[in-house]
């Protein structure tokens, strides 16, 4: 035997660690047997052996690839079954194997994963197949299904059966709809309370805020305060900035009745409010009531008119009241405190309206005065004796109604005409005449000008051409009305307030008169962004969504 | 006039819709989208039943487990139909527990015996299958346990 082939077989069984070794063994008897065939021709033995040599190192390196190879693969292949076997898909199969008796279930399903999962979704669990109500239709899906398959076959009798049962099939989905709309009602009403809760934790964080920014500032000393009229600090006027704004009313469906309450007095005769769920200022007689629109609370009672309150305007925590008894009082509804009196008028004043530290007061006494609210002095005083009211409405306050803005202010008269003034030369710059009967109530904005009056009419004007855009007749003398960019609310002396939509042009109704059968008239509303307040003769008020 | 009966049977469901029928039902149920009416999703659903293709009928005992859930007055419509499809997809174990489930309701109905039966046949079967494969698989590991031994001795 040559060293050369012994060195090659050995060769081959070191460098293949899979190959079985009786397998390497007879590889290499092989291979000697051959080579001591070769023997014989000794002039070529020296080129095979160097092609063996060759081979053999091919041999090997293959082997070794292999093995390395499968080294590598093993660890994440191996990492993958561990997986399989923690994961909850595993878990999920093992139990679905023992819930399985039939052999053919367990070859599909131990063939696809996607089986196993599919019958994990579908499959129904036996609580769910307890409870199988009957029923309330006599027919089938089925039967509806080829009920509809078989519509038009030609045969009267047929057909008729085949629409019955698609009849009573669609009659019984109206049902089942009506159960669902009524789950999602139920839903909604959840998650409505839910929004009132956390605009009432709103509204009670914001008090608390407020207090303790008083408290930083500290109340003024009331020494100082012994000889000097009781001055109105500038930023008292205007609201503190409201962070949270409520949006509550926007999800009660038009018309919903939002909250009621009795003022527990007679009548209340005019209103205002700061924000929906806000603050309310009642005028019932000579009394201004405070509430709170959120909780239907009665915060305060201010005393101080000795006659019945006509007017008031509410700006943040300052009040304006204006009464029969002639005076003009300012209030601070935060303190529950007066403020000031301005005397001046001879006669009830009637309509009041500030803008700023403007305030302008229309009296019975014919006269119209601007006030200066922070010296509380009157600053010029019109004269409106020429307006006599109308035929017949002898009852009406000479100056119904006013509002001012800068220099600008708008009066309606008992002569049913209203009147653009220029604050500044006191001259009537424009007049707007059409009313037949005394204006009780108007208000105006950027564009328009809407007038209200006993002749059963209201009026929108356009304030820059002087003309009626538009006239919305009703059955009664308008007593109160506010409007906004989307809407006029008015009053006109019945139970219930009128409600028209500028954009659709639609006139609807709401109030206690869509309610209740004997319902008092309301006189006095306000409203803001869809909560509409009203006032009652009862004394009662309401709030409303439109 | 000859009024359709409550249930299809078991026949009926294993003849295929054809394919444009099937197509009317399916576009109908995917137009209504998340609010189709449970008669829309039961035909399409009946239709993929009937039809031979597994995947029509895993899609079709899908729709039909969602309208079991969602209608509870519809659970028995919706069940029979979950027991023929289970059936069909060869689930026998489910069909079993759904025809069981009704017939504990409406004990005397031919139409769930029917498939209660059919059921309970092709579950014997396959147990006797079993049976036979296990066996042969004992018969099989007997003979080469044997001759190992007797090799070894």
């Amino acid at each position: 035997m040559k060293p050369s082939t012994r060195i090659n077989g050995s060769k081959i069984g070191r460098h293949g660690p899979s190959t079985d070794p009786t397998f390497a063994y007879s590889l290499h008897l092989a291979w000697v047997i051959w080579l001591r065939m070769e023997d014989s021709f000794s002039s070529v033995v020296t080129a095979t052996n160097n092609n063996l040599t060759r081979l053999s190192r091919t041999v090997a390196t293959t082997a070794s690839a292999l093995s390395s190879t499968y080294g590598e693969l093993s660890a994440p292949s191996y990492q993958q079954a561990m997986q399989d076997l923690s994961g909850p898909l595993f878990r999920k199969r093992l139990f679905s194997f023992q819930a399985r008796t039939s052999p053919s279930e367990i070859v599909k399903s131990s063939l696809t994963t996607d089986a196993t999962r599919f019958r994990l979704t579908t499959s129904l669990p036996d609580n769910l197949l307890v409870s199988l109500p009957a029923p309330q239709t006599a027919y089938s899906l089925y039967q509806g299904f080829v009920a509809t398959q078989s519509a038009d076959s030609g045969d009267p009798n047929q057909d008729l059966e085949s629409c019955a049962i698609r009849k009573e099939l669609a009659t019984y989905e109206i049902q089942e709809l009506d159960a669902r709309i009524a789950e999602l009602n139920k839903l909604r009403r959840v998650v409505f309370d839910k929004v009132a809760d956390l605009e009432k934790e709103e509204r009670r964080i914001e008090r608390r805020l407020g207090d303790s920014k008083m408290i930083e500032n500290g109340s003024p000393d009331p020494e100082d305060l012994k000889d000097l009229p009781r001055q109105i600090p500038k930023t008292r006027r205007k609201s503190m900035p409201k962070r949270a704004v409520p949006t509550l009313q926007k999800f009660y469906a038009a018309g919903d009745t939002i909250t009621k309450f009795d003022t527990g007095s007679d009548s209340v005769v005019m209103l205002d409010f700061d924000t929906p769920f806000g603050t309310l200022v009642a005028a019932t007689g000579p009394r201004l009531q405070v509430w709170d629109l959120g909780s239907s609370d009665r915060l305060l009672t201010l005393e101080g008119h000795d006659a019945a309150v006509q007017c008031l305007q509410v700006e943040g925590p300052l009040v304006v009241s204006g009464a029969n008894d002639a005076m003009v009082k300012l209030w601070d509804i935060s303190e529950g405190a007066e403020l000031q009196t301005l005397h001046g008028h001879l006669d009830a004043v009637t309509t009041l309206h500030f803008d700023d530290n403007t305030l302008v007061t229309g009296s019975n006494d014919k006269t119209i005065r601007q006030w200066d609210i922070d010296s509380g002095r009157c600053i010029q005083t019109l004269d409106v004796l020429w307006t006599r009211p109308s035929e017949g409405w002898a009852s009406a306050g000479t100056v119904g109604a006013l509002q001012n803005f800068d220099a600008a202010l708008a009066t309606g008269t008992a002569d049913g005409i209203v009147r653009l003034w220029d604050l500044r030369s006191g001259r009537v710059q424009r007049t707007l005449a059409g009313h037949m009967g005394p204006v009780t109530c108007l208000q105006f904005d950027g564009v328009n000008l809407v007038s209200g009056s006993l002749d059963n009419s209201v009026r929108v004007w356009d304030l820059r051409a002087g003309s009626v855009i538009d006239v919305l007749n009703y059955s009664s003398g308008i007593t109160s009305l506010h409007f906004d960019a989307t809407r006029i609310v008015c009053a006109t002396g019945q139970p219930i307030i009128q409600v028209y939509d500028r954009h659709t042009k639609a006139q609807w109704t709401c109030g206690p008169g869509d309610t209740e059968a004997d319902a008092a008239p309301v006189v006095a509303v306000r409203q803001q962004k869809g909560y509409l307040v009203g006032g009652q003769t009862s004394g009662d008020v309401g709030v409303w969504a439109c | 006039m000859n009024a359709t009966t409550y249930y299809a049977s078991l026949e009926e469901c294993k003849k295929p819709l054809p394919n444009e029928e099937l197509e009317i039902l399916a576009k109908q149920y995917n137009r209504e989208g998340d609010h189709a009416s449970i008669q829309t999703r039961f035909n399409y659903a009946w239709g993929l039943i009937k039809s031979n293709d597994p995947e029509h009928q895993r899609m079709g005992v899908e729709i039909l487990t969602q309208l079991f859930k969602s209608a509870p007055e519809r659970r028995r419509d919706s069940l029979y139909y979950l027991s023929i499809g289970c059936y069909k997809l060869g689930d026998y174990t489910n069909a079993r527990r759904y025809a069981d489930a009704l017939l504990r309701y409406d004990p005397t109905n031919p139409q769930i015996n029917q498939l209660r039966q059919e059921i309970e046949d092709k579950l014997n079967k396959e147990g006797m299958i079993g049976m036979a494969i296990v066996g042969g698989a004992v018969a099989v590991g007997a003979a080469v346990l044997g001759a190992m031994l007797r090799r070894r001795r």
